[in-house]
C-alpha cells in the first residue's frame, strides 16, 4: 500500500518529463559537435542516464556519430582494428575504417585508448518479463507468449545497458517440453513494451529436456508425465505428428476450395505447424548429450533443424553431430555441477565445439551474469584458447545469427544497426568498464552521466520520501489522531524502511525463471 | 599467449643439472604427482615475484623447502644446493589465492540431497564442525585449486548458529592432512530485519515481525544461557554435566574465537554490532553487501568485513547499477578491513575458481588494483588469523604459491603451476579429463583442431 503514492508522483513526472522532451523537439534543438557539449547540453535537461525507465525519455538520434580513434572490434570481416572510426549516420553503421571525414554537424566522441564493440547480445535471457516465466500447468504450452508480457520498466534493462548489453533473447523457462513463443528485444530502455521488440527477428519457442520438464527436483509427490527423459520424446514428438495431420486437414480443407466448415482452429498446434514448416526457430533448454542427440535426431525425421540448443552443457559430447545437423549453441561459459545432468559440464565446453563448426554463443540466463557478458566471452579464450575476437563473437555476432538478425545486428558493419558499445579497456579485460552504450544510434547509457546524476535523484527520492511522510501526517490528523502504522513509522536511515526488492532476484542473485535454481517451484533458499 | 610458449626451459643461464631436474619436474606435472610426497626443496627461478606484502620482484627467485617459503629474492641465484629448479622466466609468481567463505567440500551437486552436507536441522548448533564432513574426493577441490584458489575456509549455513568453519588447503589425502586452521570462527546467520515483499514471500508483515523477534530471542537466550553454564561449570563442574553445544560456545564467549555474522542488509549488520557490543565478541561481518553504509562505525569498532560476492545485483531497485561493485572500494576509503570472497552456498561452491573476477570487478569500478589482489590473498589470511602462515611470499611462511601467465585477476591468465606447502597440485580436474576425452574425440570432418591443452596439464 506504501507503494501507491509513490507511483503517482513517478507517473506525473513521467509525463512532464514526456513533454518536456517533446518540447525540447519542437524547439528543434539540434546536435551538438563533441561528446561534452553533447552530454551537457542535449541531455541534461532530460534527466540522462535515470535509471528509473518511466522517468527516461527517448535519448536523440544525433543525424551522425563518429568515434574516433578507438580500437575497433568490428566481429565483421574487417576483425580488430586499431586507430580506427565508426561513423554513424541516421541509427545505422555507415563506415569504419581510418580517418574517417566528419559530416557537418556531426557527434564526435574522441575514443583515444578506448575499445569499441558491437552491443552484446544475450541468446538466453529472463530478464524483462512480467510475473512468471513459466507457464506451469501444463507440459506443452506452445500458445503461450513472452511479447505479451514484457516488462520495460525493469532497472535490468539501464543495469544491463551499463555493462554493455543491446540485446536480449527473451525465454520462457524450461518447465515444460514445449514452453512458449520467445521475443527479442532490443534495450530501448524508457520505451513502451511493443518498441523493445525486434520485429524482424525470426519467431522462436522454447523447449526443455532433461531434468526441469520431468519435474525431476520438484519434490517425490509430484504426479507428472513426463518423468523421464524418454517421455519428454515422446510428447514432442506426438505434438510433431499432431502438428503434421492438423496441417493436412487445413490443406485438404483450401484444396477443397475453402468450402464447408474449416478444421477447427488449435492455436497451439498452429504454432507447432510453424516450427515443422521452418518458420518458428526451436530454442531447447538441454543438458545430456543423450537428449541432445534425441531432439536432433526427432527434428531431422520431421525435416526440422533446430535453431540453438540452450545451455547444451554436453554439447562438446556431441559437437560434430550438432554440426552437421546445422543447430547453433548457447551455452553458459562454465557454470557445473548445480544438478546431476550438469556434472559433465565443464568451461571447455564452447571451444570444443566452435572448433567442429558450431555456431557458438555464451548466454546469461541471469540478470546478473547479462551485466558481463563480455567476460564471459573472455572464458572462451582461458579454457580452450580461442582466438580473442572470435570468442568476443560468441556474445555478438554468434547470437544474432543464432535469432537470424545477423542481417542488421551482431557486428560494425555498414548498413548494420548503430549498436555498440565504448570501453574502457579490452572488452575481454576484467578491469575494463563500459562507458557508452548505444542502440540504433541513440545513446542509451553514459557512465558519466550516470555518476553526475546521483546526487539529483537521492535527492528526489529523498524528496519523495518526504512527501509521502508528509501526506501521512496530513490523513492521520485527518483521520483524528495517529494510525498505529504511522506511529510505528522508525526513524532510521532510509534503508531500514524499505523492503527487499525481490522484483526479477532470485535468492541466488540471478534472475527469476534461471533454470538453474529450480525456482520454477522448488528453488532452495540460497546464501 | 599460452603457458607453453612461455615456460621456457632453455632460458636463464640454467645448468644442464638444473635443465634436467626442471624436466623432471615437469615430466612428474604431467603425470599427475600432485600429492604429498616428502616434500623436496624447489626453486621458482626468474619469474616476476608478486609478493603481495611487499615489492614487486621483476625477476627474481623463490625457494620452498620442508613445507615453507625459505627464500625470496632478487635474481636467479639461489642460496641452497640440491634443489630442484622451475624456469618460470616470463610467468609470474603469486602466494595461493584464498576465499574466506565458501561451502566447498560440503556440497557436491547441488540438487542431490545425498551429496549435501551443508545445512543441518535445528536452529542452534555451535557444536557442529564442518571439517568432519568434508569429502576430500569432491571434484570440487580440483577444479577450484586449478585457478589458483589454494586455501578456503568452509562454513555450515542453516539455521541460526551454524557451527565451527575450517580453514584448509585445497590438496590432502584426509581432512587432517590439509587442516590450516581448526574451528576458524563460530557463524552465525542473522535473521532478516527487513520486512520482505513480492512473489517470493507469502509472510504477512506482522509474521515477519514475530519470526525475526523469536529467532532474535533465541539468539539472545543461547549466548545468556552458555555464558551462565560457563559460569557454572567454572564454579563446580561436577554439579554441571558437560552440554555439548553449550561447551561449544565458550571460545566465542571467552573472546578467543572469531564469530563470523551472515549479513548483507543495513539492519542486520547494526543489529549484529550492537548484540556483539553487549555480549563481547569479536565478530566479522560476512556478507556485507550495505556494510559501506556503515563504513564509520565498523571502521571505528575495527570490525572486519568478508564481502561475498561483489557480482551480485543491486538488491534495490533504486541503487546505483555498480552499488555492488563498489561496496569493496568504500569499504577500503572508510578504513575497514575487508576481504573479497566468493563460493558460499550450496550453488556457488562449484564456481569458487572465479573468487579473483569478483575482485577485478571491485578494481574496476575504484578500489586500487593492488588492493584487490590483497583482497584475495593477504586480507583474507589476516582477518582468518592465518597471515603468519599463508597470504603473502614471505621467507617462514607456507609454500602456497601459484605460477601464472599473467595477472590472476585477468581471466584470460592461466595458472601453470602451483604449490601447497611446498609440493607440486595437480592441475588436472574432471573438467580437464573430460576435455581431454573429448578434444580427442576422432572428427567427422576434415577439419584441424584449434584447441590447445588446459593450462597446467601438459607441456
Amino acid at each position: 500500500m506504501n507503494s501507491i503514492p509513490v507511483r503517482r508522483d513517478m507517473n506525473r513526472i513521467k509525463i512532464k518529463q514526456t513533454l518536456s522532451a517533446a518540447a525540447a523537439a519542437a524547439m528543434g534543438i539540434v546536435t551538438v559537435v563533441g561528446a561534452t557539449l553533447f552530454a551537457g547540453s542535449l541531455w541534461a535537461a532530460t534527466a540522462a542516464g535515470d535509471p528509473e525507465a518511466w522517468h527516461a525519455p527517448t535519448p536523440e538520434q544525433p543525424g551522425a556519430v563518429l568515434v574516433r580513434n578507438a580500437t575497433v572490434w568490428t566481429s565483421g570481416p574487417d576483425g580488430k582494428l586499431e586507430n580506427a572510426d565508426l561513423l554513424v549516420r541516421d541509427g545505422k553503421i555507415v563506415e569504419v575504417g581510418k580517418d574517417l571525414k566528419a559530416p557537418s554537424g556531426a557527434v564526435i566522441i574522441d575514443a583515444q585508448g578506448k575499445h569499441v564493440t558491437p552491443g552484446l547480445i544475450d541468446a538466453h535471457s529472463h530478464t524483462a518479463i512480467t510475473g512468471g516465466v513459466n507457464e506451469g500447468t501444463n507440459t506443452i504450452t506452445a500458445e503461450v507468449r513472452i511479447q505479451d508480457v514484457v516488462n520495460s520498466e525493469t532497472v535490468n534493462i539501464y543495469r544491463e545497458l551499463a555493462g554493455g548489453l543491446t540485446a536480449a533473447n527473451l525465454l520462457h523457462g524450461s518447465a515444460n517440453a514445449i514452453g512458449g513463443q520467445n521475443c527479442l528485444i532490443k534495450m530501448r530502455y524508457g520505451e513502451d513494451p511493443e518498441d523493445l521488440k525486434v520485429a524482424e527477428a525470426k519467431p522462436g519457442i522454447k523447449f526443455a529436456l532433461g531434468e526441469n520438464p520431468k519435474r525431476a527436483n520438484w519434490g517425490d509427490d509430484a504426479k507428472h508425465y513426463p518423468k523421464s527423459r524418454a517421455g519428454v520424446e515422446q510428447l514432442i514428438r506426438e505434438r510433431f505428428v499432431s502438428a503434421r495431420d492438423y496441417m493436412a486437414e487445413w490443406d485438404t480443407w483450401r484444396d477443397g476450395g475453402s468450402k464447408g466448415i474449416p478444421p477447427r482452429r488449435d492455436l497451439q498446434l498452429e504454432t507447432v505447424a510453424e516450427i515443422l514448416r521452418g518458420d518458428r526457430l526451436i530454442h531447447s533448454h538441454s543438458y545430456r548429450q543423450d537428449e541432445i542427440l534425441m531432439l536432433t535426431r526427432l527434428c531431422d525425421e520431421f525435416g526440422v533443424t533446430v535453431g540453438t540448443f540452450q545451455h547444451v552443457l554436453e554439447g562438446y559430447k556431441v559437437a560434430d553431430e550438432l554440426a552437421k545437423h546445422g543447430a547453433g549453441a548457447s551455452c553458459f561459459s562454465d557454470w557445473w555441477a548445480y544438478k546431476f545432468e550438469v556434472y559433465d559440464a565443464i568451461p571447455y565446453n564452447g571451444a570444443i565445439m566452435w572448433d567442429r563448426g558450431v555456431n557458438v554463443t555464451f548466454n546469461s540466463d541471469s540478470s546478473e551474469l547479462a551485466r558481463r557478458m563480455n567476460l564471459e566471452a573472455a572464458k572462451a579464450v582461458k579454457y580452450g584458447g580461442v582466438p580473442e575476437e572470435e570468442a568476443l563473437k560468441f556474445v555478438t555476432l554468434n547470437a544474432a545469427k543464432q535469432l537470424h538478425v545477423d542481417d542488421r545486428m551482431g557486428s560494425l558493419e555498414p548498413g548494420k544497426d548503430a549498436d555498440f558499445v565504448i570501453w574502457s579497456g579490452s572488452p575481454l579485460s576484467t578491469y575494463s568498464v563500459c562507458e557508452q552504450t548505444w542502440v540504433d544510434g541513440r545513446k542509451y547509457f553514459d557512465r558519466e552521466e550516470d555518476l553526475a546524476g546521483r546526487e539529483a535523484r537521492a535527492k528526489e527520492r529523498a524528496d519523495l520520501i518526504a512527501k509521502i511522510k508528509d501526506a501521512r501526517k496530513a490523513d492521520d490528523k485527518g483521520a483524528g489522531g495517529g494510525s498505529p502504522t504511522a506511529a510505528a513509522e522508525p526513524q532510521a536511515p532510509e534503508y531500514y524502511r524499505n523492503d527487499i526488492d525481490s522484483d526479477g532476484v532470485c535468492a541466488c542473485g540471478t534472475a527469476t525463471g534461471h533454470a538453474n535454481c529450480d525456482h520454477n517451484g522448488s528453488r532452495k533458499e540460497e546464501n | 599467449m599460452r603457458a607453453r610458449t612461455l615456460c621456457s626451459v632453455e632460458g636463464g643461464g640454467l645448468t644442464r643439472a638444473k635443465r634436467f631436474l626442471t624436466g623432471v619436474l615437469f615430466v612428474g606435472l604431467a603425470a599427475g604427482l600432485s600429492l604429498p610426497t616428502a616434500a623436496e626443496t624447489i626453486a621458482l627461478v626468474g619469474g616476476t615475484v608478486h609478493t603481495v606484502s611487499g615489492e614487486v620482484i621483476p625477476q627474481g627467485t623463490v625457494v620452498m623447502s620442508g613445507g615453507k617459503i625459505i627464500s625470496v629474492r632478487a635474481g636467479t641465484d639461489h642460496p641452497v644446493d640440491d634443489v630442484s629448479v622451475v624456469d618460470v622466466t616470463g610467468l609470474h609468481v603469486y602466494p595461493g589465492m584464498i576465499s574466506a567463505g565458501t561451502a566447498l567440500g560440503l556440497v557436491e551437486v547441488n540438487s542431490v540431497k545425498g551429496t549435501r552436507d551443508d545445512t543441518e536441522t535445528g536452529n542452534l548448533n555451535p557444536n557442529l564442525r564442518a571439517k568432519v564432513a568434508i569429502n576430500p574426493d569432491s571434484e570440487l577441490i580440483a577444479v577450484t585449486r586449478a585457478n589458483g584458489v589454494l586455501t578456503v575456509l568452509t562454513y555450515m549455513g542453516g539455521g541460526l548458529i551454524t557451527g565451527n568453519s575450517v580453514v584448509w588447503n585445497l590438496d590432502g589425502w584426509t581432512w587432517e592432512d590439509w587442516t590450516v586452521k581448526d574451528d576458524a570462527a563460530l557463524h552465525i546467520n542473522w535473521p532478516s530485519m527487513v520486512k520482505a515483499s513480492g512473489w517470493r514471500n507469502r509472510k504477512s508483515d506482522e509474521e515477519q515481525k514475530k519470526e525475526r523477534e523469536e529467532k532474535l530471542g533465541e539468539l539472545t537466550d543461547m549466548f545468556d544461557e552458555a555464558r551462565v553454564y560457563m559460569k557454572a561449570r567454572e564454579g563446580n563442574s561436577a554439579l554441571h554435566p558437560e552440554d555439548v553445544r553449550w561447551e561449544a560456545m565458550i571460545p566465542a564467549l571467552n573472546g578467543d574465537q572469531k564469530v563470523i555474522v551472515h549479513a548483507d542488509e543495513y539492519q542486520q549488520i547494526e543489529s549484529a554490532l550492537d548484540f556483539a557490543a553487549e555480549q563481547e565478541l569479536d565478530i566479522v561481518i560476512f556478507g556485507g553487501r550495505d556494510a559501506a553504509k556503515l563504513g564509520e562505525r565498523l571502521a571505528a569498532q575495527r570490525v572486519p568485513v568478508i564481502l561475498h560476492r561483489v557480482l551480485n545485483v543491486p538488491r534495490r531497485s533504486w541503487e546505483a547499477y555498480d552499488a555492488t561493485y563498489t561496496v569493496a572500494a568504500e569499504l577500503h576509503e572508510a578504513g575497514v578491513q575487508f576481504c573479497i570472497t566468493y563460493g558460499g552456498g550450496s550453488f556457488t561452491a562449484a564456481n569458487t575458481r572465479n573468487l579473483p573476477y569478483h575482485a577485478a570487478m571491485a578494481a574496476a569500478f575504484g578500489l586500487p588494483r593492488e588492493e584487490a589482489l590483497k583482497a584475495v590473498t593477504l586480507y583474507p589470511a589476516q582477518i582468518l588469523g592465518v597471515a603468519d602462515r599463508l597470504g603473502s611470499i614471505e621467507e617462514g611462511k607456507d609454500a602456497n604459491l601459484i605460477v601464472t601467465t599473467g595477472d590472476p585477476l585477468e581471466i584470460t591468465s592461466e595458472v601453470t603451476y602451483a604449490f601447497i606447502g611446498g609440493n607440486p597440485v595437480d592441475l588436472s580436474s574432471r573438467h580437464t579429463r573430460l576435455y581431454d576425452k573429448y578434444r580427442n574425440r576422432p572428427r567427422t570432418d576434415d577439419g584441424e583442431s584449434h584447441l590447445v591443452p588446459a593450462a597446467g596439464t601438459e607441456r
